[in-house]
């Protein structure tokens, strides 16, 4: 009997550890179940989060607009109210109405006096940048006369031009009624006034500063010409962010707030404009090597130009030629006497999308010009000529006659590459679309190349649908 | 800008750059009145007395510059006697001193 | 607007030199320490210097012997040459004489009227 017993209750045993093992596994698998199911639903979860926050994010933004315009408002009373009163109170003491000042007092109480006079500068560049930049300035565009604009210029700098010792010279090289531009005059005169400003503080005493304006067909531009250090290569584009001066510990000394330039490219690029600053190229500069030592500054100038297609405000930050990222698109034939030059455009126009062909002559350009303009449609009909004035034989002059008074090849646009300026040249400028001045700043050439192109398929759009000109519109 | 004024501005320049440098001036000086010292001792090298001669006529083509006249006038006469093999010990002194006198009046 | 290489070893004459012609005459200047500089300075120049303003006495190689290692450059040839020495070596005159340099000047030279100097020497009218 207690044999079979004893196997009875061995095997419910074995039963009861087998239960307890499966028991335990099927535990163990439902917990981790539950742990699947529990990271599922946190993710669940977090992207439920997730699509709120975003949600919330984007009405932030808007809202973050609103509080940053509210902002600037805010800031432009709260910050310079206590200012004034400082400023008052630092008079009040500096003059003497309140009982004598000692020389060491006065003194202090001067450092004072200009610093806050320069945070009040600091402050007010500051909020006039935010608020052109932001779209929020009112421009007030009318006709003005860039030589009457840089003359009132040009007389508000003449004290202190006198006490640093310094001569401005104003030229205007521009056929009289060809200096009237559409802008907003006070910003424009803001503009010159901080050109001349910089040109006397960094000009060494005894020299000239010059103002120089120049126009033809397509463009209006003023040049301020200075003899002081120069300025770096490398900071050459950079200077016209916030904040940047040339050699800070001297800029602090003559008091710049380091916006003057950033506020000078806002409002051109507001007007349509170009603004830029490029070395001048001195004779010991160019021939500098370690024999020979330069002495003397050539100095900077610092070019404004105004196209005239350009209509103002139409984009706060229109195309410049410092920012130009659209790709080119279409067949340029490239013609310079100089092998050089046409290498070098030529891969600055490929880089830029275009496809190039090079002309060494006049006689080239024209052959090649009739050429593709008597192949038939798929073949690509040249877009554009970049045109050297000065060439041997056919003279750029004559070229762009011949080429003109052909039907076949007078609609593609020419754009003359000259050392001259246009106002030299003004029988040559009548014919040509657009012109660049050697040497030439890549973005420019890109930039006009564009906008001549742009002009072109405007015009042709145009005309196909006007049956009654006879001409087509270049 | 007138004449005038480009001048002024001309010689305010040239007074900084005699400020800048006076050191080498003084120097100069300095070496000259070593030579002197030398020659009274009766110690005075060929080499010294060459060097000497060199930064005296040195001396005599930019004094004059500065606007010192009576400088390089006396800077020269150094010159000439420091050709001699055997200077005079106590005009070299001498000229040494009123040199001196001649650039910093009252040092 | 001229352009004018000024060779001479001292620093000071070359600095006061550079500046008289500078602020005076709004001429262009760059300078050269030595002879050996002087004539590549001279040499490698786009466009050639208008003249060369040059002192006499420098080591290594003098102001005359630097002319005439100029002379036999025939792009160099050309451009007068001003030698800067002391008045006081009146045998020396004659060697110079000899040279065939356009003009002397005298050391020192009054900064003043430096630019005036050299224009009346060369025959040019400023």
């Amino acid at each position: 009997m207690s044999f079979s017993l004893y196997i009875f209750i061995g095997l419910f045993l074995l039963c009861i550890c087998l239960l307890g093992v499966l028991a335990l596994r099927l535990a163990r698998k439902i917990r981790q179940q539950q742990r699947d199911l529990g990271g599922l639903s946190e993710s669940l979860q977090r992207s439920r989060e997730d699509a709120a926050e975003q949600k919330n994010r984007l009405a932030e933004r808007s809202d973050l607009d609103r509080a940053k315009d509210e902002f600037i408002s805010t800031v432009s009373h709260e910050l310079r109210t206590p200012l004034t009163s400082i400023r008052g109170a630092l008079g009040l003491l500096s003059s003497g109405l309140l009982g004598n000042v000692d020389t060491r007092a006065q003194n202090l109480l001067r450092i004072a006096s200009t610093n806050t006079e320069r945070l009040i500068r600091l402050i007010n560049d500051i909020l006039d940048l935010e608020r052109m930049e932001s779209g929020r300035a009112p421009v007030n565009v009318r006709r003005c006369s860039l030589y009457d604009l840089a003359r009132e210029a040009v007389d508000s700098m003449s004290a202190l031009a006198e006490a640093a010792q310094i001569r401005i010279e104003l030229n205007s090289y521009a056929a009289h009624d060809s200096i009237y531009f559409n802008a907003d005059p006070d910003r424009i005169l803001q503009v010159l006034t901080n050109l001349l400003s910089n040109a006397i503080k960094f000009s060494p005493p005894v020299s000239t500063v010059s103002v120089q304006i120049e126009a033809n067909a397509e463009a209006l531009s003023l040049k301020v010409v200075d003899r002081g250090r120069g300025i770096p290569a490398d900071k050459l584009e950079s200077i016209f962010d916030r904040f940047q001066q040339v050699e800070s510990s001297d800029s602090s000394k003559k008091g710049g707030t380091g916006l003057g330039l950033a506020i000078c490219r806002s409002i051109i690029h507001q007007h349509g404009g170009v603004i830029w600053a490029q070395p001048n190229q001195g004779w010991a500069q160019a021939n500098q090597n370690e024999a020979m030592t330069k002495h003397g500054n050539p100095g900077t100038t610092f070019c404004v130009q105004f196209s005239r297609n350009a209509r103002v405000g139409d984009s706060i930050l229109p195309v410049a030629a410092t920012d130009v990222t659209e790709r080119g698109e279409g067949l340029i034939l490239v013609c310079d006497d100089d092998p050089g030059i046409r290498t070098v455009v030529s891969e600055q126009l490929s880089r830029h999308g275009y496809d190039v062909i090079e002309a060494g002559s006049g006689e080239e350009v024209i052959a090649l010009a009739r050429e593709q303009a008597m192949r038939d449609a798929p073949s690509p009909a040249i877009s554009a000529i970049l045109l050297d004035h000065y060439l041997p034989g056919l003279s750029g002059w004559e070229t762009l006659r011949q080429l003109k008074n052909s039907p076949t090849t007078a609609a593609i646009p020419v754009i003359v590459l000259s050392v001259s300026s246009p106002s030299e040249r003004p029988l040559l400028v009548g014919e040509a679309q657009g012109w660049v001045q050697k040497p030439y700043n890549e973005d420019l050439l890109l930039a006009e190349l564009g906008r001549v192109l742009k002009a072109r398929a405007k015009a042709v759009k145009i005309s196909k649908h006007d049956f009654r000109t006879s001409r087509l519109t270049v | 800008m007138t004449e005038t004024n480009s001048d002024e501005k001309t010689a305010s320049l040239l007074a900084a750059m005699w400020l800048r440098n006076r050191p080498l001036v003084e120097e100069r000086l300095a070496l000259l009145d070593r030579a002197a010292a030398a020659t009274a001792d009766g110690g005075l090298t060929d080499e010294l007395r060459e060097e000497a001669s060199h930064t005296a006529h040195k001396l005599a083509g930019s004094l004059g510059m500065y606007g010192y006249d009576e400088g390089t006038r006396i800077a020269r006469e150094i010159e000439v006697l420091l050709g001699d093999a055997t200077p005079d010990a106590a005009r070299l002194g001498n000229k040494a001193a009123e040199l001196r006198r001649a650039i910093f009046p009252g040092a | 607007m001229r352009r004018i290489l000024i060779i001479d070893d001292e620093e000071d004459i070359r600095e006061v030199a550079a500046l008289s012609l500078e602020a005076t005459a709004g001429w262009e200047v760059a300078t050269a320490c030595n002879g050996a500089d002087g004539l590549r300075a001279a040499a490698n120049s786009r466009p050639f210097p208008d003249a060369i303003l040059m002192d006499v006495m420098m080591p290594d190689m003098d102001g005359p012997t630097t002319f005439r290692l100029m002379q036999q450059n025939p792009d160099l040839a050309g451009i007068p040459v001003l030698l800067l020495t002391a008045k006081v070596q009146g045998v020396d005159q004659r060697r110079f004489a000899g040279l065939g340099v356009t003009a002397v000047l005298f050391k020192p030279f009054n900064p003043l009227t430096l630019a005036e100097q050299i224009c009346e020497k060369l025959g040019w009218k400023e």
